[in-house]
């Protein structure tokens, strides 16, 4: 039942006869899980709770950086450093009062997910990589709770919603997520701050279009956004009845081990193990890892030895904000262009990027393919900024 | 970027593979984030020719005709 002051506040939506008191009613009694406080959950977040959905549930566990303040509209500058969830409830409730919203301040897990999920009507997943992408449409589909899906990369968005009675999830358009290293990431590639404005509020138009029943949803069907163009597009989508998870006869009936299926491995803990088992150790040594140069390492080094090759695997856009030369192949490139480094395999070579693990993948890569020398640079270009040149700047 | 930040293209070829190829001939670069090592589109990349998706028709081997409209998109994982 809604209360007088409800009727005051959702008087707009009563108006409408879509929605109307019945609608109205929906939405007060439903449940969302949002999945990531980030710019997807920012719009999201306000409009669901905005609208009067009765609970709202939230999964976050990051802090709130100064990077995030371009498109994450929840938080204000003055929020930096706190945790995004604690930023996110208060700025929530305080728009409305009247909904009841809970934290879980933790990464979702195989371990946890199923257990979150299954205390929601529907998901919407706004999260930042394809392995929680894969965990939470898994999850959905065993737990049988439509997922309202958004994702965004520089111009660009997708919507849809998997999971849904006799709808496709989110494996059956992509039954595998792109190699590590080929598809980058926003913090690697880049997104306009607007976007993912757009395209978390068209996501929750989907939840109030599904908890309320009204209009045509996009079960089925796959939004395509590209501000570039401003081009609005729709593709019609399949459930594939040979869908490890929801097909005809699936394998997958449990969660599995994302980062495994994804392929995501910490190469620097992973250079380490590498080391140890060629040295028949057991015991974990910090210092038995591939081979790296700390920045003032590096910058001493580069005195001595003039014709140290420094290869930078970065994005040409990131070159342009801030560099400290040497060659420049992007690390999605570096498969391609390996013969430009051929000249210089007995030489000794440092990779770098902007934090180290970009670089790290592509020490591992030089050194599968021949490479005698290759160190890293510890931290990229971030930890040269802190020890070495203050006036090259942070992003 | 591969493309030097092209987004739309004009291709010929009977199929879409050869449409592909011709493709590539101008970006050599875009070939892998297309195909694998074994030539098959990748599992995160999806083709629709108009409303189409080819994997329910005849994949690569799918003819195409004149004015048709081939979408190309991959999965993306930003939020």
């Amino acid at each position: 039942m809604l209360t007088q002051s409800d009727i005051s506040r959702y008087s707009r939506h009563l108006l409408l006869p879509e929605i109307g008191m019945k609608g109205q009613e929906k939405l007060k009694a439903a449940s969302v899980l949002v999945v990531g406080a980030g710019g997807l959950g920012s719009p999201l977040l306000m409009y669901l709770a905005a609208a009067g959905v009765g609970r709202i549930g939230l999964v976050e566990f990051d802090v709130v950086d100064q990077s995030n303040l371009q498109r994450q509209i929840l938080y204000s500058d003055s929020d930096i450093g706190r945790p995004k969830i604690e930023a996110a409830i208060e700025r929530i409730q305080a728009l409305n009062p009247l909904i009841t919203l809970e934290a879980h301040e933790v990464r979702l897990t195989r371990d946890n997910a199923l257990g979150i999920i299954n205390r929601y009507d529907l998901v919407a997943d706004g999260t930042d990589n394809f392995a929680t992408r894969y965990l939470v449409n898994d999850a959905c589909v065993l737990a049988g709770r439509p997922n309202v899906y958004a994702s965004i990369f520089r111009f660009d968005g997708q919507v849809s919603i998997f999971g849904a009675v006799d709808g496709p999830c989110y494996r059956c358009l992509y039954p595998e997520p792109p190699p590590p290293g080929l598809v980058p990431n926003c913090a690697e590639g880049g997104v306009l701050g607007v976007l993912p404005g757009i395209v978390g509020s068209i996501q929750a138009v989907e939840v109030i279009k599904m908890i309320t029943g009204i209009g045509e949803t996009l079960i089925g069907r796959l939004l395509l956004f590209d501000a570039l163009s401003m081009h609005f597009n729709t593709l019609t989508l399949r459930r594939d009845p040979g869908c490890p998870v929801c097909g005809e006869s699936p394998n997958i009936t449990e969660l599995i081990d994302y980062d495994q299926f994804c392929g995501v491995t910490d190469p620097i803990a992973e250079s380490r193990e590498d080391h140890q088992k060629k040295n028949g150790e057991v015991e974990v040594n910090m210092f038995n890892k591939r081979p790296e140069y700390t920045p003032v390492e590096l910058e001493a080094r580069m005195k001595q030895n003039p014709d140290l090759i420094l290869v930078d695997v970065r994005a040409a856009a990131e070159r342009d904000i801030a560099s400290i030369g040497g060659t420049h192949i992007p690390l999605n490139e570096l498969s391609e262009r390996i013969t430009e480094l051929e000249e210089f395999k007995e030489s000794e070579i440092v990779v770098m990027c902007r934090s180290g693990v970009r670089s790290a993948h592509a020490q591992k890569f030089l050194l599968e393919n021949g490479f005698g020398d290759v160190k890293n640079l510890a931290g990229g270009i971030l930890a040269w900024s802190d020890t070495v040149d203050g006036s090259i700047p942070k992003y | 970027m591969v493309t030097s930040g092209q987004r739309y293209f004009k291709v010929k070829g009977d199929t879409i593979a050869e449409a592909f190829h011709n493709l590539f001939e101008s970006f050599p670069q875009l070939r892998i984030h297309i195909l694998d090592e074994s030539d098959s589109i990748r599992q995160h990349i999806l083709v629709y020719a108009d409303d189409s998706d080819i994997r329910w028709t005849e994949g690569l081997s799918t003819p195409i005709t004149d004015c048709q409209e081939l979408t190309v998109i991959q999965a993306v994982s930003g939020g």
